[in-house]
C-alpha cells in the first residue's frame, strides 16, 4: 500500500500526503505551487487554457501527453511527470523552447491568456516528435552520469514508446489544427498560431531542456505495483494497479464513485460541486487497459483511452475513427475512456451509437462474478444503466464488419470539434444479393438513452437495398423517436437530420 | 531618420510577448496575494422578475467559514454600479429584474468556502410576470430609453412610387465576450479607507469612480490598476465594475485583502452580452437594385437597465446605410426592456447590428431581381462627389470603396469564383456554397464627443530610461507597445529604453474606456504631447551645452546631435536634472473633429483621423 501521492513536477520530485483527492491539477498548481502560468479559462475542459502536459510510463516506456489539469485530480498525477509551461525555456540561459519561439515569431498571441495552453498542446507532440534514438541515447548518457542509477527498463522502454507514437516528420496545417482543436483563442483568429505550430514541428529536434526532462522522468518515474489509499479532507481515494484488487475494493466500498479519465467526473467536482467522499480510480488498472485485436474483432478495456484504442477504431471502420477523432479534442482523447463513455450513459455519448450498430458485447466484473450483455440492454433509461453496485466495466468486445457488412457512422454538432452530438447516427446492414438480410441503426441524442430503431430496422430487413426501401426506413423513424427540443436543437431540426 | 530599433511603422512582436509563451504575463489572478486574503463568492436571482420577500442570510454569516456577507444594506455609499444612468443595483434590494442578478456576496478563505456558505440562505420571492424577448417587449411597449428616428427625404413616396417593393423580419442573435480570462477583481485595503483594486477592466476610472461612490469615499481614495486584460472584447468595459465594487466593499468591511473571480458559468449568466435585434423593414428599388426608398426598424434587447444600451443602439442607428448611399430614408431604433441580463458593449458597439440590417435587405434585393448580390451593393455605394452624404448629415471623404471593390474583385477573382460556386451547387443536392463581398464603413471614436480625450505621463529618468504611462488599457490588442514606440519615435531612442507601466488611475485620471476603435490615436497622441513637451526642455539643455540652436538638433540612435557633435540621450538627461530642468511631462490630447450626432444633430459624426 502506497499513502502518498508521488510525481515529478518538472524536474522535481513531489510527495503529497494531505491534499483533498478532488483537488484539480490546476487548483494544486496554481494554489499550492503558485504556479501561475497556467490558466483557468472555463473550468471544463473546453478551452485549453488550463493546458499541462503528463509524463507516464506505459508498458515499460514513457510517453507525454497534453491534458486539461482543470478537470483531472491531483492524485491521478502518482507515478507521472507533469510539465508546465513554466518548464519549457531553459533555465540558466532563458532561451525559449521552439514551440515558444515560434508562437512569438508568427504573432501567435494576443491578450495571451490562452497561450500557455497552446503551448502546452503544441510542445506535446513536439516532445513526441522530438523524440529520436539520438536523444534517447543523450538521456541514457546523462542518467548514466548521474550518481543514482536509474532503472535500465526505464530508458529502454522510453526509447520503446517514443517511437510508438508517429507523427509526421512536418505536420501540416490540418494536423497542426487537430492538435490545438481544444484550444480556444478568442484573438488572434487561429492563423498565426497554426503557422507557428507548422513551424516548430517541422523537423523537430529536443532541446537541451527537453533532454534533460526526459532524463527527470527516466530516473524518477516508475511503476507502482501496489494501490494507491489516500484519505485526507474527510474524503478517501483508492487507485489500484490489478483488477482483482480493484473489484475487492468496490465490493467493500460500493458506494465509492468510479473514475477513468475524470472528463466526466471532473466536471461534476468543478461544476456541479459535488462532493466525493470515496474515490476509486482505474486508470491505474493494467488489465483494463488492453486494447487486444483477435479473430474478427477487437477487445477494448474499459479504461483504454480514446487515443489509446485508436487503432480499433480505425480498424473497425473509418467512419468510427473520425467520430473518435470529432469526439472532444486531444486533450479529451487523452483522458477520457471507452468505459467512461458508456457508463456515463449519456444519450449523446458518442461511441455506444457506432458500438451498438456493430454488434458490442459489454462486459462487466463484481467480486469474482463477471456477465455480459449485448451494449444495447445495458441503457435502461435516463442515465440509467444495468450497472450494479460494486459492479464495474471492463471492457466491450466489438466484432469487425464482415464482407456482406457496410458499416457508416456519422456525427452533427454545432461545431466541427470539441462539440457534442445534436445526432449521432450508426448504421450496420448486412447485405445479400442486395436484400438487406440484417440491419442494425443506432442513434444518439434522439432519446433519453443512446437507443436502436426497430422500426426503420423492419423497414429495410428483408427488402432490397433501394431507394425506396430506405425513403420508407426513414419514415419508419418517426415511429423509433420523440426527439425533445434543447439547448443543442430543436426537435424540428433533430428528425429530419437523423433521416 | 532614426536607426534606434522599435519605432513606429516596425512590425514587432507584442511588447509582452514572451512573457505570454513562458507563462510569465501576471493576469490579475496571478497577482501573489498577501497572507489572510479572502476569496468572495456572488449569489444570484433564480426569478427574473420578482420581489424579494424575504432573504435571510443569519445562517450564511454564522457559517464559521464566512469572514463576511454583504447585501444591499451593507453598501455604506450607493447601491448601483450603472456607468451612464442608474439601474444597475450592486446587490438587489426588493426587486429583481433578471435571472443572474446579485443578491449577496460572501468571503471566506477559498471561493468553495463562501460557495458553500452562500447556499445556506433563504431566498423567497413573490414572482412577477417576466417579458424575455423582443416581441414580447414589442407588443407590451416596454421601452427603457426613448425612441431614435433618424429620418431623410420622404420615405413613404419614394417607396409609393418605387417599380419594386419588398419587406421582411430578421432577427439578430446575441452573443458571450468569451473573453479567456473572466470577469476578475482584487482589492487591497490601506490606511484612511484607502483602496487598491487590481481590476480586469477596459475602464478603469469608472470602476475607480464607481466604487468610490459604493464606500461612499472620495475619488482620490480608490486607486485602479491593469496591466492587461485576458481579452475584453467590450465585455470588459462596463461589466467590470460591479466585481470590482463588491470585492472593494467586501475588503473594506474586513480590512483584509478580497479577490471576486467569477466562474465561467456564474460569469455567462451575470454579465451582459451583445444586443440582440429584430429588424423589420420595406424597401422600394428599380430593375437595377438601386435603393430609393427604405424604412427600418431596429428593436434592440436591452435588457433590465440602459447600461451602454443607448449609445450601442444609436451606434446601430448610425451603421444602417453600411456603405450605401440612402436618399429617402427612415430608420426607427427601439430600445427595449426586458427581464434579462443587461446588454452591454461588444466589439462593433451596435453597428455590425445596424449594418447586418442593410446587408440583409441587399440580398433579398438581389434574390428577388435574380442577380447577383455584389453587383446590387456595387451599385449603391456612396459616391465621392454626387450621393455622398449619409443621413445623419456627415459628407464621406476620402470615399475609396468603388475602387477598393473593384480591386478587391479583380485580384479575388470574384467571377470566376461565382461561376465555381454555381457550378457546385447545380451538382449538389444537399451541400451548397456561397460568396460575398461586403464594403465596411466603420465610425471611429466615441459618438459622445466628451470622451475622444486621452491623457499621458512621461518620466525621463537620469540615466536616458522612459517612464510610459496613459489611460489606455491592453487587452491584447498590442495598444502599449504602439504607444510605446511612439514615444521611442519621439525620443529617437531605441524601444527597450522605454519601460512600459500598467494603467493606473493614479498616474493618470479622469480616463474613457479603451474602446471606440480609439486606444491608439488619442493616447498615442497624448504620449506624444508629454514626450514633446520634455523634449523641448532636453533640447534646451543640449544645445547650450553643444552650442548650437535648438531648432538644429536631431533626436536619433539614442543621441542628441547637431552639426556633428552628439551627446548621448541619458547624459542629457542628467544634464537637465542637475540645471533642475523637470524630465517629467503629463501629455493631453481631444479627438479632432467629431461630434455626437444625437447631441447637436450637427453634421460630421465620426473622427478623420
Ligand atoms: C470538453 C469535453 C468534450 C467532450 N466531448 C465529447 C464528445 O464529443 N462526445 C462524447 O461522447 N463525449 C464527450 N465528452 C464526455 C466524455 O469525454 C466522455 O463521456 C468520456 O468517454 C468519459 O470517460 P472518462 O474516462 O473520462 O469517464 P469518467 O469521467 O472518469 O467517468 C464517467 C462515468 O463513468 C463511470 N465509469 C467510468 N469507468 C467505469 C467503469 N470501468 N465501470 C463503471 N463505471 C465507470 C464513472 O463512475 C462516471 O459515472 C466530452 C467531455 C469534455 C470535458
Ligand atoms: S480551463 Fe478551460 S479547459 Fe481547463
Ligand atoms: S490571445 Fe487572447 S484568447 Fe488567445
Amino acid at each position: 500500500m502506497t499513502d502518498r501521492i508521488r510525481f515529478l513536477l518538472g524536474t522535481e520530485p513531489r510527495e503529497i500526503a494531505d491534499a483533498d483527492p478532488t483537488m484539480t491539477v490546476l487548483e494544486y498548481l496554481r494554489r499550492i505551487e503558485r504556479r501561475r502560468g497556467t490558466k483557468e479559462g472555463c473550468a471544463e475542459g473546453d478551452c485549453g487554457a488550463c493546458t499541462v502536459v503528463v509524463g507516464e510510463c506505459t508498458g515499460g516506456g514513457l510517453r507525454y501527453r497534453a491534458v486539461n489539469s482543470c478537470i483531472q485530480l491531483l492524485p491521478t498525477l502518482d507515478g507521472r511527470q507533469l510539465l508546465t509551461v513554466e518548464d519549457l525555456a531553459d533555465p540558466e540561459t532563458g532561451a525559449l523552447h521552439p514551440v515558444q519561439q515560434a508562437m512569438v515569431e508568427a504573432h501567435g498571441s494576443q491578450c495571451g491568456f490562452c497561450t500557455p495552453g497552446f503551448v502546452m498542446a503544441l510542445y506535446a507532440a513536439h516532445q513526441n516528435a522530438a523524440a529520436s534514438a539520438r536523444t534517447l541515447r543523450e538521456a541514457a548518457d546523462r542518467i548514466a552520469e548521474s550518481a543514482d542509477t536509474p532503472s535500465p527498463s526505464n530508458v529502454i522502454g522510453l526509447a520503446y514508446a517514443m517511437d510508438q507514437i508517429p507523427i509526421a516528420a512536418a505536420p501540416d496545417r490540418d494536423a497542426v489544427s487537430d492538435m490545438i482543436a481544444g484550444n480556444l483563442c478568442r484573438c488572434t483568429g487561429y492563423r498565426p498560431i497554426v503557422d507557428a505550430g507548422v513551424k516548430a514541428l517541422a523537423g523537430a529536434q529536443p532541446t537541451e531542456r527537453d533532454t534533460v526532462l526526459f532524463a527527470a522522468a527516466a530516473k524518477h518515474l516508475a511503476t507502482r505495483r501496489t494501490t494507491l489509499k489516500l484519505a485526507a479532507a474527510g474524503k478517501r481515494y483508492f487507485a489500484p494497479v490489478r483488477e482483482h484488487v480493484l473489484a475487492d475494493i468496490l465490493e467493500t466500498h460500493p458506494d465509492a464513485t468510479i473514475v477513468a479519465g475524470a472528463t466526466d467526473v471532473g466536471l461534476w467536482v468543478t461544476k456541479q460541486h459535488r462532493e466525493l467522499a470515496k474515490i476509486v480510480y482505474i486508470g491505474d488498472v493494467e488489465e483494463l487497459k488492453a486494447v487486444q485485436e483477435h479473430g474478427n474483432g477487437w477487445w477494448i478495456g474499459a479504461a483504454a483511452t480514446y487515443t489509446d484504442a485508436l487503432p480499433a477504431f480505425a480498424d473497425l471502420h473509418r467512419d468510427f475513427a473520425e467520430l473518435v477523432r470529432r469526439l472532444g479534442a486531444a486533450q479529451v482523447r487523452n483522458c477520457g475512456t471507452i468505459g467512461g463513455n458508456i457508463a456515463n450513459a449519456s444519450p449523446i455519448g458518442d461511441t455506444p451509437p457506432a458500438l451498438i450498430a456493430l454488434g458490442a458485447t459489454l462486459h462487466l466484473r463484481r467480486g469474482k462474478e463477471t456477465r455480459h450483455m449485448p451494449l444495447e440492454d445495458f441503457f435502461l433509461g435516463y442515465r440509467k444503466t444495468a450497472l450494479q453496485p460494486g459492479e464495474f466495466v471492463t471492457g466491450v468486445a466489438v466484432p469487425k464488419p464482415r464482407g456482406d457488412q457496410r458499416f457508416a457512422a456519422y456525427k452533427i454538432s454545432k461545431r466541427f470539434d470539441q462539440d457534442i452530438s445534436a445526432v449521432c447516427s450508426a448504421y450496420r446492414i448486412t447485405l445479400s444479393g442486395g436484400i438487406v438480410g440484417e440491419a442494425r441503426i443506432a442513434h444518439g441524442g434522439m432519446a433519453e438513452t443512446p437507443k436502436r430503431a426497430p422500426a426503420a430496422e423492419a423497414a429495410l430487413n428483408g427488402h432490397p437495398w433501394d431507394e425506396t426501401t430506405m425513403r420508407r426506413a426513414m419514415e419508419a423513424l418517426a415511429h423509433d423517436y420523440r426527439p425533445i427540443d434543447d439547448m443543442r436543437a430543436s426537435a424540428a431540426y433533430l428528425l429530419p437530420q437523423c433521416r | 531618420m532614426s536607426r534606434a530599433k522599435g519605432h513606429v511603422r516596425e512590425a514587432l512582436a507584442h511588447d509582452s510577448a514572451v512573457k505570454h509563451v513562458r507563462g510569465t504575463a501576471v493576469y490579475a489572478d496571478d497577482i501573489v496575494e498577501p497572507e489572510g486574503a479572502l476569496e468572495a463568492y456572488v449569489a444570484m436571482s433564480r426569478e427574473a422578475h420578482g420581489r424579494i420577500r424575504r432573504l435571510d442570510v443569519s445562517a450564511v454569516a454564522a457559517d464559521p467559514a464566512a469572514a463576511v456577507v454583504l447585501t444591499a444594506r451593507d453598501v455604506p455609499g450607493v447601491n448601483d454600479v450603472g456607468p451612464v444612468l442608474p439601474g444597475d443595483p450592486i446587490f438587489a434590494d426588493g426587486l429583481v429584474e433578471y435571472a443572474g442578478q446579485s443578491l449577496f456576496a460572501v468571503a471566506a478563505r477559498s471561493v468553495a468556502e463562501a460557495r458553500r456558505a452562500a447556499s445556506k440562505a433563504i431566498v423567497e420571492y413573490e414572482t412577477l410576470p417576466a417579458i424575455l424577448t423582443i416581441e414580447q417587449a414589442l407588443a407590451a411597449k416596454s421601452f427603457l430609453l426613448p425612441t431614435e428616428k433618424l429620418r431623410r427625404g420622404d420615405p413613404d413616396r419614394a417607396l409609393a412610387m418605387a417599380p419594386h417593393r419588398l419587406g421582411g423580419r430578421l432577427e439578430i442573435g446575441g452573443q458571450d465576450h468569451f473573453y479567456l480570462e473572466g470577469q476578475v477583481a482584487f482589492a487591497i485595503p490601506g490606511e484612511d479607507g484607502d483602496m487598491l483594486i487590481y481590476s480586469s477592466t477596459q475602464h478603469p476610472s469608472e470602476v475607480q469612480h464607481l466604487a468610490a461612490r459604493a464606500l461612499g469615499r472620495r475619488d482620490a481614495a480608490i486607486t485602479v490598476e491593469v496591466r492587461r486584460m485576458g481579452g475584453g472584447f467590450g465585455g470588459k468595459e462596463t461589466q467590470a465594475a460591479l466585481f470590482a465594487v463588491i470585492a472593494a466593499l467586501a475588503a473594506d468591511r474586513t480590512k483584509r485583502p478580497v479577490k471576486l473571480r467569477l466562474d465561467r458559468d456564474d460569469d455567462m449568466i451575470m454579465t451582459g452580452k451583445r444586443h440582440d435585434f429584430v429588424i423589420r423593414y420595406e424597401v422600394g428599388f428599380d430593375a437595377d437594385g438601386r435603393i430609393l426608398g427604405l424604412k427600418l426598424e431596429l428593436a434592440g434587447r436591452c435588457g433590465m437597465s440602459p447600461d451602454l444600451s443607448g449609445p450601442v443602439n444609436d451606434r446601430a442607428l448610425f451603421h444602417a446605410d453600411n456603405a450605401y448611399f440612402l436618399s429617402d430614408v427612415e430608420v426607427v431604433s427601439h430600445r427595449l426592456k426586458t427581464n434579462t441580463v443587461s446588454n452591454t458593449a461588444f466589439r462593433g458597439f451596435g453597428g455590425p447590428q445596424g449594418m447586418m440590417a442593410i446587408e440583409h435587405v441587399i440580398d433579398e434585393i438581389a434574390r428577388h431581381l435574380g442577380r447577383d448580390a455584389y453587383e446590387i451593393r456595387r451599385t449603391n455605394l456612396y459616391g465621392t462627389t454626387t450621393r455622398n452624404v449619409t443621413p445623419y448629415g456627415q459628407t464621406i471623404d476620402d470615399n475609396i470603396l468603388p475602387e477598393l471593390l473593384d480591386d478587391l474583385a479583380k485580384s479575388a477573382d470574384y467571377a470566376g469564383r461565382r461561376r465555381q460556386v454555381e457550378a457546385f451547387n447545380a451538382k449538389s443536392p444537399v451541400l451548397k456554397r456561397g460568396l460575398a463581398l461586403t464594403p465596411v464603413k466603420f465610425g471611429i471614436s466615441f459618438t459622445n464627443t466628451m470622451l475622444n480625450q486621452a491623457g499621458a505621463l512621461v518620466h525621463v529618468y537620469t540615466d536616458g530610461s522612459v517612464h510610459l504611462n496613459h489611460g489606455g488599457t491592453e487587452m491584447g490588442q498590442g495598444l502599449f507597445v504602439k504607444v510605446a514606440q511612439v514615444v521611442a519615435s519621439e525620443f529617437g531612442i531605441d524601444l527597450d529604453r522605454v519601460k512600459i507601466t500598467a494603467t493606473n488611475t493614479g498616474k493618470v485620471p479622469n480616463t474613457s474606456a479603451t474602446a471606440a476603435s480609439s486606444g491608439s490615436d488619442l493616447n498615442g497622441m497624448a504620449a506624444q504631447t508629454a514626450a514633446r513637451a520634455i523634449k523641448k526642455r532636453m533640447a534646451a539643455v543640449a544645445a547650450a551645452a553643444l552650442g548650437v540652436a535648438p531648432e538644429a538638433l536631431v533626436f536619433a540612435d539614442n543621441k542628441i546631435a547637431a552639426g556633428g557633435h552628439a551627446l548621448e540621450f541619458g547624459e542629457v538627461a542628467k544634464k537637465a536634472w542637475m540645471a533642475r530642468i523637470s524630465l517629467s511631462a503629463t501629455g493631453y490630447y481631444r479627438g479632432r473633429s467629431s461630434i455626437s450626432p444625437m447631441a447637436r444633430r450637427r453634421p460630421r459624426c465620426w473622427s478623420t483621423r
